[in-house]
């Protein structure tokens, strides 16, 4: 499923979830304000020598994929209205892992999530050390466990055929494809 | 011709009737005579009695009556002692056989009844060995079966068990040592699956 929308803002992948953004907006507010005191004080639109305060990398990410220019007090406008979008409608999921993901990992998993499922994306990540590899992940109506439990699972009886010494019956292949299971809205958001 | 017989036989008659009142007559007169004797020789006879047997000899016929009547009284005390001693015997020896009779009859009796409640204990000890052999095959085969089926249980739980503690360990060894790096294209491949769901959930989602 593509998603074929080149007017929209664009999400850079080291923005995972609300945690990011919600700094983002703060940054943004920040730099809008300094922005703002500057002018007051010095009756100029940029600080000293012309340069912006340090920036986040993130933020920077933001800008540059988006081709806005913080400078101008439009471009931060329409990111912050971006962000406060994304903010309250973004859809989001939450996923679980063994361990905590690296960045570069989560940068990998996002950019398919954001490539595959939908650009803005939203991900909620959690640790859950017994489920052993995989992940699993929850959106808001489903719930899908495609760790290595519950492939474990599903083969109870192959393993205790090979506990047995006996031959495996013939069951269907245990895929990472689960039921879903209907969670709580709020359940998912938080 | 019969007139004549009757007449004669009348006749016959009448003459035997005159010869027996005669010879009656005939024959009473002296019988009288012979009784007046008699009483005379009676009353001389107890006129000598009372001269022969005076006083003294009467008392001497008393006392050889007596000693006689002693006598007999002895001999015949001995005889009906022998006869009770006798009697006694054989009264007793009767006793005995009777006693022994009756004691060994109800001897038999008793020994029938005995061997009759027995037989009964016999037989009803056996009827009782026999339901209680049942009723411990009965109970032999309920025990193994429960037996049986509770070794079926534990063995199950225990796979089930083992299972699990298979499971853990596995998960655990290899949570520990795969790194999320490498779960990556499986992550990914298990997403792939399920990305219509997660995209329809995640667009039309409630």
């Amino acid at each position: 499923m593509e998603h074929d929308a080149p007017a929209a803002p664009v999400l850079p992948v080291s923005i995972i979830g609300l945690v990011e953004v919600g700094r983002l907006m703060r940054e943004l507010e920040g730099l809008e304000n300094a922005m703002q005191a500057t002018e007051i004080r010095t009756g100029q639109n940029l600080p000293r020598a012309g340069r912006l305060p340090q920036l986040s990398m993130q933020l920077q990410q933001l800008a540059e994929a988006n081709s806005i220019t913080l400078s101008e007090e439009r471009d931060r406008h329409s990111l912050l209205l971006f962000l406060k979008e994304i903010k309250t409608h973004a859809p989001r999921v939450h996923m679980s892992f063994s361990a905590d993901p690296s960045p570069d990992f989560m940068a990998k998993l996002m950019s398919w999530l954001r490539q595959h499922i939908h650009p803005h994306v939203l991900v909620a990540v959690g640790l859950q050390p017994g489920i052993g590899a995989g992940c699993m992940l929850r959106t808001r109506n489903r719930f899908f466990d495609m760790s290595l439990s519950r492939s474990f699972s599903g083969k109870r009886e192959a393993f205790m055929a090979r506990l047995r010494g006996t031959d495996a019956p013939k069951t269907p292949a245990v895929t990472a494809t689960a039921e879903p299971i209907a969670v709580p809205p709020q359940e998912v958001a938080a | 011709m019969t007139m004549w017989w009757l007449a004669l036989i009348v006749g016959a008659l009448g003459a035997t009737t005159a010869a027996f009142i005669w010879l009656a007559t005939k024959v009473g007169a002296p019988r009288q005579n012979a009784k007046n004797k008699a009483e005379d020789l009676g009353q001389a006879a107890e006129d000598d009695v009372e001269h022969i047997f005076n006083d003294t000899f009467r008392e001497e016929l008393r006392n050889r009556g007596r000693l006689h009547f002693e006598k007999i009284i002895s001999e015949n005390a001995m005889f009906l002692q022998q006869d009770l001693r006798l009697t006694t015997s054989q009264l007793n020896d009767y006793m005995k056989a009777e006693i022994t009779k009756n004691l060994k009859e109800e001897f038999a009796k008793y020994e029938q009844s005995i061997n009759d409640a027995k037989q009964l204990a016999i037989e009803s000890i056996q009827k009782t060995n026999t339901a209680i052999e049942e009723q411990r095959e009965q109970l032999g085969q309920q025990v193994q079966a429960q037996i049986s089926a509770e070794k079926k249980q534990l063995v199950e739980r225990f796979e089930q068990n083992m299972t699990d503690i298979v499971n853990h360990y596995v998960l655990s060894a290899i949570g520990n040592q795969i790194d999320l790096n490498d779960q990556l294209e499986y992550i990914l491949a298990d997403l792939e699956a399920n990305r219509e769901a997660i995209v329809e959930d995640i667009l039309h989602g409630a």
